[in-house]
């Protein structure tokens, strides 16, 4: 039985996005209309539907990104270059999505984005030393505070506006 | 977070500070492990390693490291009854209507959305894992 649950979620959490990016783009003109709006804004929290057909894409690329990263961890798990590899150009790409269609309303918003990336990225750097390429171990327990440290920052800096707003 | 089950070795101030921080973010307010093992008479498995284990992935069964929110998921039929009751009440009395619709909307719509975006990491590296082990020999 858990099996065949597992099998009916993977293909509902790979169909969910592709129905729905084919859905938005084919209904881009009527998304602001006040039905779709109380339908699906949860699918569009901020983002700038008004702009682009492309923006029907990102959480999409949300989606996807994350799928990508299990594949990396699961499937390349005796792997850890090819899974930090995996991981830095998942963000990348999210940081170019985010620069060039600029997704959400408030501009500010696309730069948390990008803010919440870079530090996303740092993290991975980290991943980096906590191989055997390490071999301080004064080193090695700082730059686990130093992870800890970026963690705390991020979701702090998030929470502080999540608030403010 | 997810980052942690990479192939490398996390210090021991982070590994703590990543498995409470898991606990809060996967909504793992009780364990069902065992609970699910004796429903299903399955055997008790080991987790694929030790940072696995560190992030709450305890077992290789998908139900086992869903934990807490499949218990979500399940809550959801009941939350479609609730909606066709007072699609029914509806139907006789208008006054109940606006509530219909802000229910219907939620249940079929906003809230499904809400739990597939902000559970989607979890589900996948849930069924992934349990890809790498998936039998079919028995019932449960």
């Amino acid at each position: 039985m858990q099996s065949v649950l597992a099998i009916i979620f993977f293909v509902a959490l790979v169909v969910f996005p592709i129905i729905s990016a084919m859905r938005f783009t084919d209904n881009f003109e009527r998304l602001s209309t006040k039905e779709m709006v109380i339908k699906y804004y949860s699918y569009f929290t901020d983002l700038d539907i008004t702009a682009s057909a492309r923006v029907v894409w990102f959480p999409v690329y949300f989606m996807a990104r994350r799928i990508m990263l299990g594949l990396t961890i699961v499937l390349l798990d005796q792997s850890v270059i090819w899974q930090v590899s995996g991981k830095i150009t998942l963000v990348l790409i999210a940081l170019n999505l985010v620069g060039q269609i600029k997704p959400f309303r408030d501009p500010f918003r696309n730069r948390m984005e990008q803010f919440n990336e870079t530090l996303m990225m740092f993290v991975v750097y980290h991943t980096i030393c906590f191989t055997p390429w390490l071999q301080n171990n004064r080193a090695y327990f700082i730059l686990g505070y130093s992870v800890v440290f970026i963690v705390v920052l991020h979701l702090f800096v998030n929470f502080y506006f999540i608030a403010k707003d | 977070m997810l980052l942690a089950l990479f192939d490398i070795s996390l210090p021991a101030n982070a590994e703590i500070f990543f498995r409470q921080l898991m606990s809060i973010t996967a909504f793992e307010v009780f364990e069902i492990g065992d609970v699910v093992n004796a429903i299903l008479s399955l055997e008790k498995t080991d987790p694929v390693n030790e940072n696995y284990n560190a992030l709450g992935f305890e077992s290789v069964y998908f139900i086992n490291n869903m934990g807490t929110l499949f218990i979500v998921f399940l809550i959801y039929p009941v939350m479609m009854l609730v909606e066709y009751l007072l699609r029914l009440v509806a139907e006789k009395c208008d006054s109940v209507k606006g509530v219909h619709l802000t229910v219907k909307y939620a249940v079929y719509w906003n809230l499904l959305i809400t739990l597939v975006f902000e559970s989607y990491s979890m589900i996948a590296i849930c069924c992934l894992i349990h890809f790498e082990y998936i039998s079919f020999s028995q019932p449960g």
